[in-house]
C-alpha cells in the first residue's frame, strides 16, 4: 500500500511563480526557514489586510516576530507527565454528566471555546467581541475528582483575539488560575499552500503560548501540528532538545478528506518514530484510520468529543463487538447525563478494540522509516511513504 | 484551528498588530481600529423579486456616496450611511465584501462576507 502525503509536483513545475512570490524562497529567513520550504506555497503572500495569516511581506512583520522572540525554536520547556490514559473524553460548554462519569476516565478535557466568551456568530460569520469574558460554569470545583486538560482550540477568530488581548485581559494569568491539570498550546492554524513563513510563525506562536503558561506555573502540552516534512523535522529537533517534554498534542479537527488524513498520519508517525520518548494526544481523530499506526498506537492518546455531541443530539452509541462497529441509536428518553456516560463508555470500548486490531494488523511493518524525505535536487519523492 | 487544506468561510479573522513600541502606539492603534470597523459580515434585507433566488451573487456599487446592492445591473437595496462609510474605509486597506442572496424564515437577505 502506498500513501502520499501531498504531491506538489504541479506547483513545483512553475518555479518562477513560487520563487518570486514568497520571500522565504529568497533565503530571507535563513537559518530558521529553508528556501525550499517555499515550494509548498501556492497562494499569494500579498496580504495587506492581514487576513488569516501574517505573511513574509507584512510591513509589521518585525513586531510579530519580536513578540515571540523570533523564529528560532529555542524555547526551553520542562512539563513532564506521568502516564495519561489512552482515551480522554472531551466535554463541551457545560460539564453535564461529569460528576457521574465512570472512574475509567480519570482525565477529561475541554477546549478554549468552551471556557471563553469572546466571539459571536452573526450574519454567517464569527465576529470578534470587544471584551473577552470567562464562562461561569468552568471552575476548579466543577471538575470534581477529575484531572481536566484545557486544549486551546477554537475558531481562528477567537484564537487570534485571545492572543492579541492576552495582556489587556490578563488571560494567561486567569486561565492558569482555573486549576486545569494541563494546558495545551494555542492552536494557530496551518493551512496547505499558504506562506511558509506564516506556518513557522504560527508554530512558534503556539510554542510561545506554552512558554507563557509554563511561566505561570501550569503544566503544558505543546501543539506540534505539521503539514510538511520540514515542519515535523523542526518539532523533532525541538523535542530532542527538550527531553522533559513527553506529551504533545495535535488538533485533527480540520482533517476531513482522505488526503488530509494521510498527511496527518505520516507526520504523526514520523514524530513518533524519531522521538521515542514522546506520546501524542490526537484531538478529534477519525478512529477509522487508527489501524494505520500499528504498534505505534501504544504512544497515542485520543481526546474525543464525539460522544458528547451525539448525546446532545439524543443519539446513543452502542459498540457491536461482533462486527467491530459502533452503532448509533436515536434515544429521546434517556437523560443527557446518562447518554453522555453511556456514549463515552461505548466509544472507549470501540477504541480499545481498534487499538488491539491496529497492533495485530499484519500489513504494518514498523521496521521501515515512515517517510521518505523530498529531494529538492532531483525533485523526486515528494513526501512519499514506503511501498508495502 | 488546527491544520488542513481549507479554511472555513465563517472563520476568517484579520490579524491585528501587536503594540511593542511606545513610539508607534498611535499609528498601530489607528490601523487596528480600522480592522475592528471592517466587520466580518453583514446582512441587508432585499425584496423577493422574480429574478432573485438564494445562492445568486450580488455586487456592491457606489452611487453618489452611498452603496447599493445590485444584481445584473438592477439595484435591489441601499446600504445605510454607516455601512457605506465602512465599505469606503475598508476598501482603502484592500478589504472588500462578497455577497450572495440567502433566505431565512422566508425573507431574502443579501449576505456579505469580508474578503481581502
Amino acid at each position: 500500500m502506498r500513501y502520499i502525503l501531498r504531491d506538489f509536483s504541479e506547483q513545483l513545475k512553475n518555479q518562477s511563480f513560487l520563487f518570486t512570490n514568497c520571500d522565504v524562497a529568497k533565503g530571507n529567513f535563513l537559518p530558521h526557514i529553508l528556501e525550499e520550504e517555499a515550494s509548498t506555497v501556492f497562494n499569494t503572500c500579498d496580504n495587506p489586510a492581514r487576513k488569516n495569516i501574517i505573511t513574509c511581506k507584512d510591513i509589521h512583520l518585525s513586531k510579530f516576530l519580536a513578540e515571540v522572540g523570533g523564529l528560532s525554536f529555542d524555547l526551553k520547556l520542562s512539563s513532564t507527565f506521568e502516564d495519561l490514559p489512552f482515551y480522554i473524553p472531551v466535554f463541551g460548554r457545560e460539564l453535564t454528566g461529569l460528576s457521574d462519569l465512570s472512574n475509567e476516565f480519570p482525565v477529561i478535557a475541554t477546549s478554549l471555546v468552551n471556557i471563553l466568551d469572546g466571539i459571536t456568530l452573526k450574519a454567517g460569520a464569527f465576529h470578534e467581541k470587544s471584551k473577552i469574558t470567562f464562562r461561569r460554569s468552568i471552575s476548579r470545583q466543577s471538575f470534581g475528582n477529575k484531572k481536566v486538560i484545557l486544549f486551546n482550540t477554537g475558531p481562528d477568530t477567537l484564537i487570534e483575539s485571545v492572543w492579541h488581548k492576552r495582556d489587556k485581559f490578563k488571560l494567561f494569568d486567569e486561565i492558569s488560575k482555573l486549576g486545569f491539570y494541563a494546558i495545551g498550546g494555542l492552536n494557530f492554524s496551518l493551512i496547505n499552500g499558504e506562506c511558509s513563513l506564516s506556518h513557522v510563525l504560527n508554530q512558534k506562536r503556539s510554542l510561545y503560548s506554552c512558554y507563557l503558561f509554563e511561566q505561570r506555573g501550569s503544566l503544558v502540552i505543546p501543539h506540534t501540528y505539521s503539514l510538511t516534512i520540514s515542519h515535523v523535522k523542526r518539532w523533532v529537533n525541538w523535542l530532542r532538545a527538550n527531553p522533559n517534554i513527553n506529551y504533545v498534542t495535535i488538533n485533527c479537527q480540520l482533517q476531513t478528506s482522505h488526503s488530509d488524513m494521510t498527511q496527518l498520519i505520516q507526520t504523526t508517525k514520523y514524530l513518533l518514530y524519531y522521538t521515542p520518548h514522546v506520546h501524542i494526544i490526537l484531538q478529534g481523530f477519525q478512529f477509522s484510520y487508527i489501524k494505520h499506526f500499528g504498534h505505534l498506537v501504544d504512544r497515542l492518546h485520543f481526546a474525543d468529543m464525539s460522544p458528547f455531541k451525539k448525546a446532545q443530539s439524543h443519539q446513543r452509541l452502542k459498540f457491536n463487538l461482533k462486527d467491530n462497529k459502533l452503532e448509533i441509536i436515536h434515544d429521546a428518553k434517556e437523560s443527557l447525563t446518562n447518554l453522555i456516560n453511556i456514549n463515552f463508555s461505548e466509544r472507549y470500548l470501540y477504541l480499545k478494540q481498534l487499538r488491539n486490531l491496529s497492533k495485530t494488523d499484519p500489513e504494518f511493518d514498523l521496521t521501515q522509516k515512515p517517510i521518505k524525505v523530498y529531494n529538492f535536487k532531483t525533485k523526486r519523492g515528494v513526501l512519499y511513504k514506503r511501498e508495502a | 484551528m488546527g491544520s488542513g487544506s481549507n479554511r472555513k468561510d465563517k472563520d476568517q479573522p484579520l490579524i491585528k498588530v501587536p503594540i511593542t513600541d511606545e513610539f508607534d502606539i498611535d499609528s498601530i492603534d489607528l490601523g487596528n481600529a480600522l480592522i475592528d470597523r471592517c466587520i466580518a459580515s453583514f446582512d441587508v434585507k432585499v425584496e423577493k423579486l422574480k429574478f432573485i433566488y438564494p445562492g445568486i451573487s450580488v455586487e456592491l456599487r457606489n452611487s453618489s456616496g452611498m452603496y447599493v446592492v445590485s444584481i445584473l445591473g438592477n439595484d435591489i437595496a441601499v446600504l445605510n450611511k454607516k455601512l457605506s462609510t465602512m465599505i469606503d474605509e475598508c476598501s482603502q486597506i484592500g478589504i472588500k465584501y462578497k455577497g450572495i442572496i440567502i433566505e431565512e424564515s422566508e425573507v431574502y437577505f443579501a449576505r456579505f462576507l469580508r474578503t481581502a
